[in-house]
């Protein structure tokens, strides 16, 4: 897992959103697919497909070696009223200060506390917690109680 | 060994079970766990059943609680408030001093035992709750359900996550790739042995104008300077316009045409090329020249009969 390629998809999805484009693709990889995911659950995307360089498939291919480099996650961006459903989306965690939150931590970001320099949740705002190799909605987290690394938060 | 210690293995020195410190009530309340935990014990006859009468005892489906008594209390019931109180020890006899100091020194070894025991204890309760905080956010773990939407939208997407990305190459696909590979590899070695053979046979058609001893020198100077004078001077006028003149597409134009030509032929500067010279030394081109000539002269006999 890399932080700076969180980064350059964060920076990726606000550069699309900037200008208004309906659909895009990220590299496929498993943090990309978890953070997609995590975004497709709480509603700031619409759609979520594998694909390839060329757009998404048709039918069902496997990812092998020999076209890994090809394979694409395309996902479906939002907007409301002409306006992009991500107005912003942004590390926590950068890959020279990364932030690894206890249980009672993350508790008090799903209740609304501000922890160490991460500003309070804010209504229609979502973070985003990385733990056993897995990505959490803060909210999920505090239920499940897993501490882990603060990764990006999206509103 | 006595008869009784072979029960236990034929060892001896079995201490018998320890009594507890505290055995009647107990020195604390409930935790919630314990309260939780005892909720269903019940005790005694079923249902219906008439119970035995017994003078003195009442049979209690579910055990009252008995009372605690700290260890504090204990102290000061069991220990402080029997120590002998105002006494005139001048009064006394040596023994009976003695007897007092004796049930002091007692009391305080029981003081002490109960404070050990207290603390013994806070401490297995301790252990007990973090195993049981434990268990619990485990249980919590297990037992977290995602929500109807999550479970009937993201199927596919989260049996993605649960394997790998990607699927490794089978044993066969992995030996073809190898193949492939091997076969690339060769034949770029093939590519650059075959430049090799070509230049080396382009030096070698050279070498027959190579000047190399001191005789074909001097003939050779002769021939340029003596005998062919208009040659080499109508060269050296031609370089000299070459030069002049703008177009450098003009200077490369003969040295294009000869590429071109030795390489719709197959030759090295109009002499025999690469293939020509293979064919030679594998015996082919003579193979080839000695089936033809059969074949004319099979259609020659054809024809005359």
């Amino acid at each position: 897992m890399s932080l700076v390629h969180l980064a350059n998809l964060c920076a990726h999805l606000k550069n699309c959103m900037n200008v208004n484009i309906a659909s895009t693709s990220v590299p496929f990889t498993r943090l990309h697919l978890q953070v997609a995911v995590g975004l497709y659950k709480e509603g700031f995307i619409s759609s979520l497909q594998k694909g390839s360089t060329a757009g998404p498939d048709l039918k069902a291919v496997d990812v092998t070696p020999d076209n890994i480099s090809t394979r694409r996650l395309w996902l479906g961006l939002k907007y409301r009223n002409n306006q992009p459903v991500i107005r912003d989306i942004s590390l926590i965690s950068k890959p020279g200060r990364k932030v690894n939150l206890t249980t009672e931590e993350v508790k008090a970001l799903a209740s609304g506390l501000a922890v160490r320099f991460i500003k309070p949740l804010q209504p229609a705002e979502c973070i985003f917690i990385k733990c056993n190799e897995e990505v959490y909605e803060v909210q999920e987290a505090a239920k499940r109680h897993l501490n882990g690394l603060a990764l990006y938060r999206v509103k | 060994m006595g008869k009784g210690v072979l029960k236990y293995g034929g060892k001896s020195g079995i201490l018998p079970k320890v009594r507890p410190v505290f055995k009647r009530n107990p020195i604390r309340a409930k935790t919630a766990y314990e309260i939780e935990k005892e909720a269903h014990l019940e005790h005694g006859f079923a249902e219906g059943v008439p119970l035995p009468k017994k003078t003195g005892f009442e049979f209690h489906r579910i055990q009252p609680e008995k009372k605690v008594i700290s260890v504090e209390e204990r102290i000061k019931l069991n220990i402080e408030s029997k120590a002998p109180q105002n006494v005139d020890e001048s009064k006394l006899t040596q023994d009976q001093i003695w007897k007092l100091k004796r049930d002091e020194i007692r009391r305080d070894y029981l003081k002490q035992a109960y404070l050990t025991e207290a603390s013994r204890l806070k401490k297995i309760d301790e252990i007990v709750a973090q195993q049981e905080e434990k268990k619990k956010h485990q249980t919590e773990l297990d037992d977290y359900e995602e929500s109807d939407a999550v479970k009937l939208t993201l199927p596919t997407v989260d049996s993605y996550l649960k394997g790998p990305i990607m699927r490794n190459r089978t044993k066969e696909e992995q030996q073809l790739v190898e193949q492939q590979r091997l076969l690339n590899r060769r034949v770029r070695e093939l590519e650059v042995e075959e430049k090799r053979a070509d230049d080396l046979l382009d030096l070698y058609h050279a070498a027959a104008n190579f000047i190399t001893t001191e005789e074909e020198l001097e003939a050779a100077i002769t021939e340029a300077f003596e005998v062919n004078f208009s040659k080499f001077d109508s060269s050296q006028n031609i370089i000299e316009q070459r030069l002049a003149s703008a177009g450098p597409g003009y200077a490369t134009v003969d040295y294009n045409e000869r590429l071109i030509t030795d390489h719709v032929l197959g030759e090295v500067n109009g002499k025999p090329g690469l293939a020509t010279v293979k064919d030679t030394l594998s015996g082919e081109k003579e193979r080839l020249s000695r089936d033809a000539q059969v074949a004319i002269n099979q259609e020659r006999t054809d024809a005359s009969s």
